[in-house]
C-alpha cells in the first residue's frame, strides 16, 4: 500500500511540473504571433489611440510580469477576459464545450467500435488477403488530411447523395459528417494499435495453453486476449480522446461546428491572446490528467506495473 | 378634356399599381439563408470591429441618416436637417413614429444617449474616430435633437450614417451592456430572433418598420468559414446566397444548375506599397522615376484576367471608380517590361535593385498568388525582389515596426468619400500610410473644409492626379466581390461597399 501511495505521489507531482513548463510554453508561443494591438484596432486608429489601448490590455508591462499575472490569475480559477468578445475566457469556453464534446465523443465511439473491431480480425487472420486490405485502408486513413476527408464525405454524402446536412450543428444526422472525419485518423490509429497488442498476446504461453485445453477462439480471442490488451488499450484509447478534443480545430472549421476548435483558430488569427492562452492551457491541463487517469488506470488493472514499482 | 383626364386616371392607376407590390403585398414571406465566411464579435453597434458588425449593424439599426440599399445617404430617423452656416451645429428633425423593436417609440433622449455613448470613450466604439467630432448632443425639443461638433467637418453626414447608430435607451439600460449585445434591439428593417455564436443569426421582418419592409420573412445569416463548404451549401440548397466566393470557383459555380453568380465592385482598391515615409536615405524607392517604371513593371490586366478571372477592375490611381468620381483622362500606367528596364536605367539602376517585399496570406484574396506574379513582374523588370510571404496576423501585427519597404496591400471603402483612403491611408501622419509628400498632405489637409460634392470631387482628382504623377504606389484595381445565388434569389447588394443589406431581397415562388 505504501508503495501504491509513493507511485500515486509521484505521478501527481510529475504532473504539475509538466503543467508548469506547460503554461510557459503556452505564454511564450502566443506571443510569437503578431502584435493584438495592430490586429484588433482599426485603420482610422491613431498612434495614441493605439498605445491608450495597449495601455489598457496591460501590454506595456513586461512579459516576465504578465506571464506571473496570467499564472496567478489563472491559478484562482480566471483565465482573463477576450480582447474581442469582451467576455471572460472561461465563459467562452463553456459555452462551446458541448459541442466539442459531443463531437469527440461520437468521434471516440466510432474509433473504439471500428478500431478495435478491424484490429481483432487482423489479428486473428494475419497476413490474409483482409489484413492486407484493411492495413490499407487504416494507413490511408493516417495519411489522409482531415481538410480533404472532411469536404470529400461533404460532396459525396451532402451534396450528391443528400443524406446529411453540409455543415453546422443542428441535430443527430448533422454530428454524422464531422464524428467521421474526425474520428478517421484515431480509428486507423486504435486498429493498427489493437492488432500489434493483439497478435503479441496471441503469441504468449497462456494463450498457447488456452488453445490447447481446447477453448473455443472466441473465448480465447474476447476473454483471455482482450483482458491482457485491455490496459494498452485504455491507454490509447483515453489519449486519442483527449486528442480528438484538442485537434477537432479542422474538423470544426470545415464543418463550421461551433466548438472549442473553431474558437481557438479564430482567435489565434485575430490576435485575441486571452482566449488561445486560456483554450490551449485547459486542453493541456486536461490532457495530462487524463493521462495521470490511464496511468492509475492501468496501475490498477495491470499487476506488471504494479509489481514493477 | 376627357382623354385628359382618361390618360391621368390610367396615370393614377399605373402609380397605384406601381405602390401596391408595396404596399397590398407588404407580408413578408420565405426565409434567406446567407452563407458568409465570419461573423460580428459583439451584436452591439457602438463595438463593431469588423465588416460583419456592419452587415448585421446595417439591417439591424439605424441612425439619423443611413446609406439606403442603392448605398444613397438618405435621412431614416431624422427626416431632415439643417446645418448652421459655420458649419458646427447640425439640428436633426426627427422622425415620426417610429418604433423599436420591442414596441417603445424611438425618442430624442434614445437620440441623445446613444450618440453619448457612441463618443464616450469607455465604450471603447472601433468607429470613434469618425464621430469623435461631435462635442455635445442637445434635445431642443421632444422632435428635434442638435449636434455641436468641435470642428468643421465637410462630410460629417456621411460619417455619422457609417457610426451613428441609435439604440433604445430604457431597454439598454435596464437589461445592462451584456444584456444588449445578447439580444440587441434596433429600429431597422429587421429585428433580431436568435444568435448561436460561431453558427448563426436569426433575424425576422419588422412588419411596422417606417419605411421599407423586408420582402422576406426570415433572415438567416451563417458563418461558414470554408469556401468549399459555402459552395456545397450553395449546391444543396441549404443556403440561398453565398458571399466573397474565390474567383477560381466562377466557373464552378456557373455550372451548378440552379444556381447563378453575381458580382458587385466592393469599393476596396489594392495596391502595392512603397515605403517612403522610413525608408533609408539611399532607398531607390526614394526616386519617383523609379517608382513609375516599378508601376510599367507589373502586368495588371493579366493578374487580374487570369488570377483573379475578371473578378476586379484596374484603377489608373487611388481612387475607386465605385466610390469617387474618377479622372476620365487618367490611364493606369500600361505594363511594359522593357520601359520599365529603360526607366531603371535613365534613373541610375541599369543593373536593378535589392529590395524585401513582405506580404500576407489569407488577409486578402489570393493574397500569395499575386504576391508571387508581382515580385516575378519586378524580377522580370530587373529588381532584385526577396518575397516574404507571411501568416495574416503576424504581416498585420508586425506593420507597426514599419519595416515593409514593399508589401502588398489593400485599402477599404468605409464612409463613401475618398476621404477615409486619403486621411487613414495617404496622409503620411496616419498609422496605415507609408507615404510622405508634403503637397499631397496639404491637399489632403485642405479637403476637410471642402463642403460641396463638386468641388470635392475635382479636390480629390487633383490629389489623384499629384500621387499618381508621383508614382507614390503601384495602382492595381478595385476588387469585385462574387457571390453565388439560388436561382430563385432576386437581390442587389449596394455598390461600392463589402456590407451587405437584405430588405430589398425577395425570392420566387
Amino acid at each position: 500500500m505504501q508503495a501504491h501511495a509513493g507511485y500515486l505521489i509521484n505521478r501527481v507531482i510529475q504532473a504539475i511540473v509538466c503543467i508548469v513548463g506547460i503554461s510557459i510554453i503556452i505564454f511564450s508561443i502566443t506571443h510569437l504571433i503578431g502584435d493584438p494591438v495592430q490586429l484588433l484596432m482599426p485603420a482610422e486608429a491613431s498612434q495614441a489611440d493605439r498605445l491608450a489601448f495597449r495601455k489598457a490590455l496591460g501590454l506595456d508591462r513586461s512579459a516576465t510580469e504578465r506571464y506571473f499575472i496570467f499564472l496567478s490569475n489563472a491559478l484562482q480559477g480566471n483565465l482573463g477576459e477576450s480582447y474581442r468578445f469582451n467576455m471572460p475566457v472561461l465563459s467562452l469556453v463553456w459555452d462551446r464545450f458541448p459541442a466539442t464534446f459531443e463531437l469527440a465523443l461520437a468521434a471516440i465511439v466510432i474509433a473504439v467500435v471500428l478500431g478495435i473491431g478491424t484490429g481483432i480480425v487482423c489479428a486473428v487472420k494475419p497476413q490474409s488477403l483482409l489484413d492486407k486490405f484493411l492495413e490499407v485502408i487504416a494507413l490511408s486513413g493516417m495519411a489522409a488530411p482531415t481538410f480533404w476527408v472532411g469536404i470529400m464525405l461533404i460532396m459525396l454524402f451532402a451534396v450528391e447523395l443528400k443524406l446529411f446536412p453540409s455543415a453546422g450543428r443542428s441535430g443527430t444526422l448533422s454530428l454524422v459528417l464531422p464524428a467521421v472525419t474526425l474520428g478517421w485518423y484515431s480509428t486507423a490509429v486504435i486498429s493498427r494499435m489493437t492488432r500489434s497488442t493483439m497478435l503479441e498476446t496471441l503469441g504468449e504461453d497462456f494463450v498457447r495453453t488456452a488453445v490447447l485445453k481446447g477453448a473455443p477462439s472466441h473465448v480465447i480471442v474476447f476473454k483471455h486476449c482482450l483482458k491482457y490488451v485491455l490496459p494498452t488499450l485504455v491507454t490509447i484509447v483515453s489519449l486519442q480522446f483527449v486528442t480528438l478534443l484538442a485537434g477537432a480545430v479542422i474538423t470544426e472549421t470545415v464543418f463550421s461546428w461551433p466548438g472549442i476548435g473553431r474558437l481557438l483558430i479564430q482567435s489565434a488569427y485575430g490576435g485575441d491572446y486571452p482566449v488561445v492562452q486560456g483554450i490551449t492551457l485547459m486542453l493541456s491541463v486536461l490532457f495530462v490528467l487524463i493521462q495521470l487517469l490511464a496511468d492509475v488506470l492501468q496501475f490498477l488493472l495491470d499487476p506488471r506495473v504494479r509489481l514493477s514499482q | 378634356m376627357k382623354s385628359t383626364s382618361r390618360l391621368f386616371g390610367s396615370a393614377a392607376f399605373l402609380c397605384l399599381s406601381l405602390l401596391l407590390p408595396s404596399i397590398a403585398g407588404a407580408a413578408p414571406t420565405g426565409k434567406l439563408t446567407v452563407a458568409v465566411p465570419s461573423e460580428p464579435a459583439t451584436l452591439d453597434p457602438h463595438k463593431s470591429s469588423n465588416r460583419y458588425n456592419y452587415v448585421f449593424n446595417c439591417n439591424m439599426f439605424e441612425g439619423l441618416f443611413i446609406r439606403n440599399d442603392k448605398a444613397e445617404l438618405v435621412p431614416a430617423l431624422a427626416e431632415s436637417v439643417a446645418i448652421s452656416p459655420d458649419g458646427l451645429t447640425y439640428t436633426f428633425k426627427l422622425r415620426k413614429g417610429v418604433k423599436f423593436h420591442d414596441g417603445s417609440a424611438m425618442t430624442a433622449d434614445d437620440v441623445k444617449f446613444s450618440l453619448e455613448r457612441a463618443i464616450n470613450p469607455a465604450t471603447k466604439n472601433p468607429a470613434l474616430a469618425y464621430i469623435k467630432t461631435i462635442e455635445k448632443v442637445d434635445i431642443v425639443n421632444p422632435d428635434t435633437v442638435a449636434l455641436q461638433l468641435k470642428e468643421k467637418d465637410a462630410i460629417f453626414l456621411k460619417k455619422l450614417a457609417f457610426a451613428g447608430w441609435i439604440v433604445p435607451k430604457n431597454y439598454l439600460q435596464s437589461v445592462g451592456e451584456d444584456g444588449f449585445a445578447k439580444k440587441p434591439v434596433g429600429t431597422g428593417p429587421f429585428k433580431f430572433v436568435s444568435r448561436s455564436i460561431n453558427e448563426q443569426i436569426e433575424m425576422e421582418a419588422n412588419e411596422s418598420h417606417w419605411g421599407w419592409v423586408p420582402k422576406i420573412k426570415t433572415l438567416v445569416l451563417r458563418t461558414v468559414p470554408e469556401d468549399a463548404v459555402r459552395l456545397a451549401l450553395l449546391q444543396t440548397g441549404e443556403a440561398d446566397v453565398v458571399t466573397e466566393m474565390p474567383p477560381p470557383l466562377i466557373d464552378r459555380i456557373s455550372s451548378i444548375k440552379g444556381v447563378k453568380t453575381l458580382s458587385h465592385p466592393s469599393g476596396e482598391i489594392y495596391w502595392l506599397v512603397f515605403n517612403i515615409k522610413d525608408s533609408a536615405k539611399d532607398s531607390p524607392l526614394l526616386n519617383p522615376k523609379v517608382r513609375v517604371a516599378l508601376n510599367h513593371a507589373i502586368d495588371k490586366q493579366g493578374i487580374v484576367s487570369n488570377v483573379l478571372k475578371n473578378q476586379a477592375v484596374l484603377i489608373p490611381g487611388a481612387l475607386a471608380p465605385s466610390v469617387a468620381a474618377v479622372d476620365k483622362n487618367m490611364q493606369p500606367y500600361a505594363y511594359d517590361p522593357a520601359l520599365a528596364k529603360k526607366m531603371l536605367a535613365d534613373a541610375g539602376y541599369p543593373n536593378g535593385f535589392k529590395i524585401d517585399m513582405y506580404s500576407s496570406v489569407g488577409r486578402y484574396t489570393l493574397d500569395k498568388d499575386i504576391s508571387l506574379v508581382i515580385a516575378n513582374n519586378l524580377k522580370a523588370a530587373g529588381v532584385d525582389v526577396n518575397l516574404n510571404l507571411w501568416e495574416s496576423s503576424k504581416w498585420v501585427g508586425d506593420l507597426s515596426k514599419k519595416y515593409y519597404p514593399l508589401s502588398y496591400q489593400a485599402f477599404g471603402n468605409t464612409i463613401f468619400d475618398p476621404e477615409g483612403l486619403m486621411i487613414f491611408g495617404v496622409h503620411s501622419k496616419a498609422f496605415w500610410s507609408f507615404y510622405k509628400n508634403e503637397t499631397v498632405d496639404k491637399l489632403i489637409d485642405d479637403s476637410l473644409k471642402i463642403v460641396e460634392q463638386k468641388d470635392r470631387d475635382a479636390h480629390f482628382q487633383k490629389i489623384d492626379k499629384t500621387m499618381y504623377d508621383d508614382a507614390s504606389h503601384v495602382f492595381l484595381w478595385e476588387s469585385k466581390i462574387l457571390f453565388g445565388l439560388r436561382d430563385k434569389v432576386n437581390w442587389k447588394p449596394q455598390p461600392g461597399d463589402n456590407i451587405y443589406k437584405f430588405w430589398n431581397a425577395s425570392l420566387d415562388k
